[in-house]
This record gives C-alpha cells, sequence and structure tokens, in this order.
C-alpha cells in the first residue's frame, strides 16, 4: 500500500500515527511544500519574539518520520490526477498513490487595499514570514497590525517584545471578536491597553502609501515601520478543485474525512467539519482539531472505520501574561452568567439545560470540564450553574458532571474516534 | 494503566499530594528538601466534595485528548502507554487544561507550563501517591484506557 500524503504539518503528523496504528509496512510519502520539516505554526510567534529558537518549533522531529519509515520529500504538489493515481511535483517528478491525504491547511486572507504589496506589509502564517518580518523588526518603531483575531495578537505580543510600538486596528467594534462576547472583549482590551499596546476598533486601513502610512476609513494616518495582516484564512483547496473533488468553503469530506473520491482522505484547516452544536458543516481550523482529524483520517486510510464525530469550536490563548479559553457556539443566545474576581473572569451562556458556551479568563483550571460539558451535551439546569458561578472550582462543578465522569469510567463512553 | 483513586477510602489528608510533588522535580522523594527549600509542585488535584474527597489522577486516555490538541508536541505517549509532558517544549498555552474533560491537567505554580501526572516514570516501582497512602485509597490499575 502507498500512503501520499500533501503537506507536512500537524494532520499529516496525525495522520502518520493513524497509519502506523495499523500498517507497519505500507509505504508512506509526505510532500513538504514548505521544506521547513513538520512545525508547530503558532510557535513563530515564539520565535518572532526570540523566545523560541528554530530548534523548538518542531512538533515532530526528524526521528519521528525516521522511526515511522515516512519519507519526507521537499518539494510542492502541483497537481493530482485521480483516474492515473498520481500527485506531480513542481520538478515534474510524479508520485504514486494508492491512497492519498490532503492536509493542504490554509492561507491568510488578503484584503484588495491599494498598497498591500508594499515589501513591508507581512502576514505571519508560516516560519518564513516569522524571519521576514524579524528582519524588519526595528526598537522604538511603529507596528500595525491589521486584525485582532488570535495571529494578530500574538504578533502584537511579539512585536511588543521586540520593543516596538504596537497599534492593532480591528474592523469590529470589540478585540477577539470570532472569541470574546463584548464583555469578556472589554477585560482583554484593558489588559492589552494596560500593557502599552494601542488598540483602534471599528475601523479599517483604506490604503497603505508609498512610505509605509497606513490610512484608516476615519482619515487618521499611522506612519508605520511594518504592517502585519491578520484578518483571517481560506482553505487552500485548489489541487481538490482541480482534481474535481467536492468542495465548499473547504474540502467536503465525510464522517470517515473521506472526500468525495474513495481514495482520497482530506483533514485539518482545509476541510469542512461538522459542527456538533449547529449541526452545520463549517471551516473549523484549529489547531487541536488537525492532529484527530489526522489520525483518524490515517486510521480509515489503513482500512478502518473510525467515524469522526464532529467538534466545537474551541481556543485557548495567551499573551502578555492573560489567558483566555473559550468554547462553544459564539452566536447562539441563551441566559448569559457571568463572575469577576481580580483579573479572573467567566462568562457562561446557557440555553434551556445546556451549556452553549464559556469563556474563561485566567480561570484555567475548570475549562476541561465545561469543554467536555458543552461538547458532549451533558444536560444541567440552570440553577446548578447559577449555584456553580457563585465561587467557579472543580470541587464545585454540578453533580450531573461527575456522574457523567464515572459514567464515561466505567463504561468508556467518551465519544471520540 | 493509571492510579484509582477510591473516594470510600480517601481521608483527603493530602499526603499524596506532598509525596507527588517530592517524586518530582528533581526532590528525590525527599520531602524536606521539596517543602523546606524548594518549590513543590504536585501533579493532581485533591477534590474535596461534600463529604467525599479523591486525587483526581489521569486517566493517561487512549488517543488523548491532550495530546491531540497539543499545539507544541511537547504532550507524548511513551511505549508505556504513559501521557508524559515534554516541559522544555509547552509553552504554557493550556491548550490541553482546555481539552481535558476530566480536568486533570493543571497550570504550573508560575502558569509558564503545565504539569500532569506521569505515574512516576522517572523512578523505579509503583508511583509516590500509591505508595505512600495511608489507607489504601490508591491503586495501580491495568485496566482498560477510557477512550
Amino acid at each position: 500500500m502507498r500512503y501520499v500524503i500533501i503537506g507536512n504539518c500537524i494532520a499529516a503528523a496525525g495522520a502518520v500515527e493513524g497509519i502506523r496504528s495499523y500498517d507497519q509496512k505500507g509505504e508512506i510519502t509526505i510532500i513538504d511544500g514548505e521544506r521547513r520539516g513538520c512545525y508547530s505554526r503558532p510557535l513563530i510567534s515564539y520565535l518572532l519574539a526570540g523566545s523560541k529558537g528554530a530548534a523548538g518549533l518542531h512538533y515532530r522531529s526528524e526521528a519521528f518520520f525516521a522511526r515511522n519509515q515516512a519519507r519526507v520529500i521537499p518539494a510542492r504538489a502541483v497537481r493530482i490526477d485521480p483516474p492515473a493515481g498520481q500527485v506531480e511535483l513542481d520538478d515534474g517528478m510524479m508520485i504514486d498513490y494508492d491512497r492519498l491525504l490532503l492536509a493542504t491547511g490554509a492561507s491568510p486572507l488578503i484584503p484588495e487595499l491599494p498598497g498591500i504589496e508594499h515589501p513591508r506589509v507581512k502576514t505571519l502564517y508560516t516560519w518564513k514570514d516569522a524571519e521576514e518580518i524579524a528582519a524588519l523588526v526595528e526598537t522604538g518603531a511603529t507596528a500595525v497590525i491589521l486584525g485582532s483575531g488570535l495571529i494578530g495578537l500574538k504578533a502584537a505580543e511579539a512585536l511588543h517584545q521586540r520593543g516596538m510600538k504596537v497599534v492593532i486596528v480591528e474592523k469590529q467594534e470589540q478585540i477577539l471578536p470570532r472569541l470574546l462576547s463584548p464583555w469578556s472583549a472589554t477585560i482583554a482590551l484593558r489588559h492589552l491597553q494596560e500593557q502599552g499596546i494601542q488598540v483602534l476598533t471599528g475601523h479599517q486601513a483604506v490604503s497603505i502609501s508609498e512610505s509605509g502610512e497606513v490610512e484608516l476609513d476615519h482619515g487618521a494616518k499611522i506612519p508605520a515601520q511594518l504592517v502585519i495582516v491578520a484578518v483571517g484564512n481560506r482553505p487552500n483547496q485548489s489541487l481538490a478543485r482541480e482534481a474535481g473533488l467536492k468542495t465548499g468553503k473547504g474540502i467536503i469530506v465525510n464522517q470517515y474525512l473521506q472526500t468525495s473520491d474513495p481514495d482520497i482522505w482530506a483533514a485539518g484547516d482545509v476541510i469542512e467539519t461538522h459542527n456538533i452544536l449547529s449541526g452545520a458543516a463549517e471551516v473549523m481550523a484549529l489547531l487541536p482539531l488537525a492532529h484527530l482529524e489526522g489520525y483518524l483520517a490515517g486510521c480509515n486510510m489503513a482500512g478502518q472505520a473510525v467515524r469522526y464525530p464532529g467538534a466545537i469550536f474551541l481556543n485557548a490563548v495567551h499573551f502578555m501574561g492573560m489567558h483566555i479559553i473559550a468554547a462553544g457556539e459564539p452566536n447562539r443566545s441563551g441566559t448569559v452568567l457571568q463572575w469577576q474576581q481580580g483579573s479572573s473572569s467567566l462568562e457562561m451562556t446557557i440555553d434551556g439545560d445546556y451549556l452553549l458556551r464559556y469563556i474563561a479568563i485566567n480561570l484555567p483550571g475548570i475549562t476541561g470540564p465545561l469543554t467536555a460539558i458543552v461538547e458532549q451535551q451533558i444536560r444541567i439546569e440552570l440553577k446548578e450553574w447559577q449555584e456553580f458561578i457563585r465561587e467557579p472550582s472543580m470541587a464545585s462543578l454540578p453533580a450531573a458532571y461527575w456522574a457523567e465522569m464515572r459514567r464515561w469510567e466505567e463504561h468508556g463512553g467518551l465519544r471520540c474516534g | 494503566m493509571r492510579v484509582q483513586s477510591n473516594p470510600e477510602y480517601c481521608l483527603g489528608c493530602g499526603l499524596c499530594r506532598l509525596y507527588c510533588a517530592a517524586a518530582h522535580d528533581g526532590y528525590d522523594g525527599n520531602l524536606l528538601k521539596a517543602f523546606k527549600r524548594g518549590t513543590p509542585q504536585p501533579r493532581a488535584d485533591l477534590i474535596v466534595r461534600n463529604d467525599k474527597s479523591w486525587l483526581n489522577t489521569c486517566r493517561h486516555c487512549h488517543n488523548a485528548p491532550c495530546i491531540n490538541a497539543c499545539l507544541t508536541g511537547a504532550l507524548q505517549k511513551d511505549d508505556q502507554g504513559i501521557v508524559f509532558i515534554d516541559s522544555q517544549r509547552c509553552v504554557g498555552c493550556f491548550t490541553c487544561v482546555m481539552v481535558c474533560p476530566f480536568g486533570h491537567i493543571q497550570p504550573s505554580r508560575d502558569s509558564y507550563r503545565v504539569v500532569k501526572c506521569d505515574l512516576c516514570r522517572d523512578q523505579k516501582g509503583i508511583p509516590a501517591c500509591v505508595s505512600f497512602c495511608p489507607n489504601g485509597a490508591l491503586s495501580l490499575t491495568e485496566e482498560v484506557e477510557t477512550r
């Protein structure tokens, strides 16, 4: 059996582990378009900040791939020929596959703005990006970050640590709009401002001049040494489209992570994932899902039939000493409970007897159980949550959670793979 | 393989946590060294709820959610099935804390990384918490994994 994986990131590592769980003999070939090995994308902001060296970036080492007898080819895949079972590389070489995994990830969205091609306008998405930005860092000069999502904030933190003045421009009225509620965003914003980051919400850039000056929609102009564009990502699905696979906003897969071609699977940021809570297929480009999806795809490529139940939106991020963890449905309303003490806060949205979403700032300890309660839709009455939120802690978690926990332990009933 | 905690026998004395901390971070099991001169860091919390208490240990899950979610590759499973963390590679993002359904993984004292049960894999013999529990509330089981 010849397994070929396009992309050498988190999902690829998961797939190698999945394939090798069931097939010790098949040939595994990984096509590494970035030619950097299997590294962890979130760590590039630490590289930029100077708090991690290049050696610390790898998610799985070369020894891992050697041990699993996975051959890594430093080349970019340019075309898939499904009837022939071949992948064409940028050097013209053809690679034969019996089973193919597309782990082609995503790329940053680039808004159409006059001046966006300026050499000092960058994205922070790849190892190479981080190196290019590092070369432009100038202590005391201004960096403008377009977008206040996870990448924007991690870029802000890194450049601040490198001694730059940082201005974040966010189109929405709040920071981290996809992660936080207006209430929790206010808490996070205050923290950012206290650390010396300037934040302009409700504004967007309209142009970037030749001298690098960023003009905003209300006419303000910010002279910038560096502009980082972090306004979202989009799945890299051109290979899949050109090969005739079914695609939507991302590659469409079934519950076994198989595409519309039965010999081709897909995993990670490039696919549409079943959102357990909304029931919809959505692009849920979240690193914590990529490894599991790759692993399950790998198991299935090796002949198993392991179902992927889907996922919920979830994120953990820390910047400048603040830890934010949030999970669940951002756009559904319900009863909102809030708790705040010192620098810690918790917000929960409850619909009927179900927890829809929580946002915990500097309160990590209880988030594992809360995520499980959201994901597994454990039924807990509002009055129990009202009791819990008076003093949120592990010990005060509702009895139904502990009962469910015992049931999992007795029956191994956790839904996952 | 995991440490199982029996609330029927647990007195909530917390000796498990003392010996756990002393068994890690190079204290060689020396309580005095850990607690008088060091910064001890137990790997599991004692949960006290109503009239019961128990040590919230790691289940060392099969297809562990913490390993799947780890951003850096710091969380791994060894050949014995023990889920352990390479602290050098942990950046303290707490993604694993967010996805551990049992609430076992916790931030370290300084919040720069996480700590979790490693079944005392660097020591010989059975885990310190099990050895030193005065009431037999903790046991090492080979039971089937929870995932």
